[in-house]
């Protein structure tokens, strides 16, 4: 945290370097009825899972990237083998300029991880506890212990909470301990995995305010979510796994743009609309009688004829016009990811 | 009509459970290794402990190997952990997806029970009882086949009620998981899971005779051996059964009480 | 190795404040423990007052053994097999995971993380077992606690290469608590005169699956019924803890490059 390389030529070499990352696993088929059931008990099939299939990229010092992607995706699969836990099939991961899985010790000594679904801390004891067993396992000294405690704590504001046992913290307590807990050892480079999972408002802003500020002072994240607040508050760089391959790897500006000039417009009318008619124009939902919302391509179809013409056909009594949100671009990526051909911003990186 | 359905809903369930453990049935095939390896330790005990003699407490050494024999397929048929998987619903607050259902939980674990127990009649108890007869050369065959196949269903009924109560306690003790592995493991000394009861000392064997333990593992093995004998009463196989149904249907007033006030401690309290 | 030490007394420090932190559980556990402990011998009781007994052996001998047996249960366990059980829920609830996430070699973390202070109840079980045995034996000779106490290493030596098996087995048999059964299954041999075997079987007791080095062996050498001769035995203990570890290791490396 006291290392500021945010100044230095990133270029010069990358925090982690990605190439052909490929894992495939073998699963049982299951049978339904019961004559499969019951031939399944002494021969069940094997069926070959690419769960991820030769990804490429580079991570530079002090990034922020989000992996995103539908459930099953294959994010998980990939975080494990870049923290080492996991062996892949085939393919090459350079970290800190180690091979995690090979050089396990040395490297997760020098990475930390918050898995939002489990937990690291000890039930029934207050996480202080959890610290200090955490301090003799990472071989942390005394003093360099407590100066990076009482940063943590007073940025993150546990104060009598690490104390308590944990059983009796609440869940945005005991995420901001699970925080406390992966950082005591000054990691570079940090791994979330869903990090905000079920957490209240207050309590994400709080976390992300957290990574936000760890960050500046030059500790590379990469997380996985669900939550696009997360991506919009963190990430500078978005990337979209779906099917074990990387869909789109872009900044979340460049990730918007691939909307291209759409607008989500909600409209009450004196008459009911009818029909579509204009091109660039789709309705959305129609909300009642008079109301609707549509999505309007402002490439096809300018906001100045689209007002004027609707007020003349259906009078306008009240309306609204946003930006689609990300969750558009996020439902197109799942559904028909495969479909959408990557501009990646670092061309070279990515070898097919 | 209603029995019908019952019968239906009993049968869904079962099969879901046969299926569900299905997929783990090597945990259940390890009985394969575990029944043997024990009963080949007590065939050595019993060896060295019948040398030079030819009946031990009433038992001849062919018997006293019958009885460990169909002690342990007892044991497989009739096995269950209604206990913990009730107290474990309680406890993480689970059990209020089946306050919900238009079924009573009871009945539910029970057609689990006969699920996952069907399987085990030809993962566990078949190959093993095959391992007994042509492997060890036990006898295995029953003295009379009608009183040891009820005495067995019986078995398989009073070890569920027994253990389904102790889960039970779970809506008035919460954290007293302690208290039931205590309570199961005395309950299997109890029962003559590790030795005849008629090996111990007369008193005990008298608290014995009238505790629901019997009626697990003891009774039914010597029924199927043939003869039953317990606190120097002796009874015909037919007066044993019959003794092991009234306290079966004893047992089951038991648990449908203790059910409905744990039902009503659930609604009324919110455990 | 002082990292080790620490790591060691950190790991000893927390999992104590988690037991204070249900004492009556503890106390419940411990009672449990001590019970289980008996059951074994009790029925033992039970048959020699029945009239019965393992020829040549007295009541109070065949308690030694058991006790014996008992007293490196209550060793072992706290610091060994109390992996087995992490491992069967870590493995199963994706939790394992976070012990290959620490810069210390995995099956240390693994024995840490298992270390279990209940079962230090064994200890009392054991010790009563044990004083109830050598009670009804005339007092054993400087030479023979000499013999024992080397082959009670021994002993320890072989319930941690178990668990280290157990454990093992749990990487790509997920969730099976039936290693319990197995355990109990296989070290039972262990709990009775070694003589009441066959010869070959006795054998296979000592050498191959040395479950008689668990107890029967210290316990013959504690009555003075065995020369220098059965030192031999510490060799099979070496090979079956060095074995559990290799074994260990490459069920580990199964775990992280199948996984998932």
């Amino acid at each position: 945290m006291t290392g500021l390389l945010k100044g230095r030529d990133v270029r010069v070499k990358p925090m982690i370097e990605v190439r052909n990352l490929t894992k495939t696993y073998m699963t049982h088929e299951r049978g339904h009825t019961l004559r499969e059931v019951a031939k399944n008990l002494f021969h069940r099939p094997m069926k070959e899972v690419k769960a991820v299939h030769d990804l490429s990229f580079t991570v530079q010092q002090g990034e922020m990237l989000a992996f995103l992607g539908p459930n099953g995706a294959g994010k998980s699969t990939t975080l494990k083998m870049l923290t080492g836990v996991l062996h892949p099939t085939s393919g090459e991961v350079r970290a800190l300029g180690l091979v995690p899985w090979k050089q396990r010790r040395q490297y997760v000594g020098r990475i930390g991880a918050v898995f939002g679904q489990k937990s690291q801390l000890l039930w029934d004891i207050p996480p202080a506890d959890a610290f200090y067993m955490n301090k003799a396992i990472y071989g942390v000294g005394d003093r360099e212990y407590k100066q990076t405690l009482d940063e943590l704590v007073s940025l993150l504001e546990v104060g009598d909470v690490m104390r308590k046992p944990t059983r009796q913290l609440s869940l945005g307590e005991r995420m901001k301990c699970e925080f406390i807990m992966a950082m005591l050892h000054r990691p570079e480079l940090v791994f979330l995995d869903e990090p905000t999972i079920g957490l209240d408002m207050i309590a994400k802003e709080n976390i992300r305010g957290f990574i936000r500020s760890m960050n500046s002072q030059g500790v590379t994240f990469i997380l996985t979510t669900h939550d696009l607040d997360d991506v919009e508050m963190l990430a500078e760089r978005v990337m979209v796994i779906n099917h074990g391959a990387i869909v789109v790897d872009d900044s979340l500006s460049g990730l918007r743009g691939r909307l291209g000039e759409k607008k989500s417009v909600r409209l009450t009318t004196e008459t009911a609309v009818t029909g579509e008619g204009l091109p660039g124009l789709s309705i959305v939902e129609r909300i009642g009688p008079l109301e609707i919302a549509v999505e309007v391509d402002t490439a096809l179809l300018p906001l100045k004829r689209f007002i004027r013409e609707f007020n003349e056909s259906y009078g306008i009594i009240d309306m609204s016009i946003e930006q689609l949100p990300i969750e558009a671009v996020m439902k197109e990526l799942y559904t028909e990811g495969l479909s959408f051909v990557s501009s990646a911003r670092e061309p070279e990186v990515i070898k097919r | 009509m209603v029995i019908s359905r019952i019968s239906a809903v009993i049968r869904a369930i079962g099969f879901a459970t046969y299926k569900e453990w299905a997929a783990f049935r090597s945990h259940m095939a390890a009985s394969l290794l575990v029944g043997p390896v024990l009963f080949l330790v007590q065939v050595f005990i019993w060896q060295a402990m019948y040398d030079g003699r030819e009946t031990l407490n009433g038992l001849s050494y062919a018997q006293m190997l019958s009885y460990f024999g169909v002690a342990t397929l007892i044991h497989y048929i009739s096995f269950d952990f209604a206990d913990w998987n009730l107290q474990m619903l309680v406890r993480s607050g689970k059990f209020v997806t089946f306050a919900l259902r238009p079924l009573p939980h009871w009945l539910f674990a029970l057609a689990q029970k006969l699920g996952h127990r069907s399987l085990a009649l030809y993962v566990e108890v078949l190959p093993v009882m095959l391992l007994f007869i042509f492997v060890f050369g036990v006898n295995m065959k029953p003295a009379a086949p009608c009183p040891a196949i009820l005495s067995i269903l019986l078995s398989f009924l009073m070890n569920f009620l027994v253990n389904y109560c102790v889960g039970l306690t779970a809506f008035w003790l919460v954290r007293a998981e302690g208290v039931r592995r205590v309570f199961l493991l005395l309950k299997d000394v109890s029962a003559g899971v590790f030795i005849p009861l008629s090996f111990f000392p007369d008193i005990l064997q008298k608290i014995l005779f009238f505790l629901p333990f019997q009626f697990i593992t003891y009774l039914p093995t010597r029924v199927y051996i043939g003869h039953y004998e317990l606190a120097g009463m002796e009874l015909t196989l037919g007066q044993a059964v019959g003794l092991q149904a009234a306290a079966v249907a004893v047992m089951a007033a038991l648990t449908l009480a203790l059910y409905s006030a744990a039902l009503r401690r659930f609604t009324g309290v919110g455990v | 190795m002082r990292g080790i030490a620490l790591c060691l007394a950190a790991v000893m420090r927390t999992k104590l404040a988690e037991q204070m932190a249900y004492r009556s559980h503890f106390a419940l556990s411990v009672l449990l423990l001590v019970i289980g402990d008996l059951v074994v011998p009790f029925v033992t009781l039970l048959v020699y007052n029945a009239g019965a007994s393992f020829p040549g052996w007295t009541l109070h001998e065949a308690l030694l053994v058991q006790a014996v047996f008992t007293l490196a249960k209550g060793i072992a366990f706290p610091f060994f097999f109390g992996m087995v059980g992490t491992t069967l829920s870590q493995v199963r609830e994706g939790t394992f995971d976070l012990l290959l996430l620490r810069p210390r070699p995995v099956m240390m973390m693994a024995i840490l993380t298992g270390f279990d202070p209940d079962d230090f109840g064994r200890l009392i079980s054991g010790s009563v077992l044990f004083g109830v045995a050598l009670s009804g034996l005339s007092i054993p000779s400087g030479f023979a606690w000499l013999q024992f106490v080397l082959l009670f290493i021994a002993s320890i030596a072989i319930l941690c290469a178990v668990s280290l098996f157990l454990s093992g087995m749990l990487f790509r048999w997920v969730g099976s608590s039936r290693v319990f059964d197995i355990f109990d299954a296989v070290t039972r041999f262990g709990m009775y005169p070694g003589t009441i075997y066959s010869k070959s079987v006795q054998n296979l007791l000592t050498y191959v699956l040395p479950v008689g080095l668990i107890a029967f062996v210290p316990a013959t050498a504690l009555l003075g019924r065995s020369g220098w001769g059965t030192l031999w035995a510490l060799l099979p203990a070496a090979g079956i803890l060095l074995l559990g570890g290799l074994f260990w290791n490459r069920m580990l490396r199964g775990y992280t490059s199948a996984g998932g």
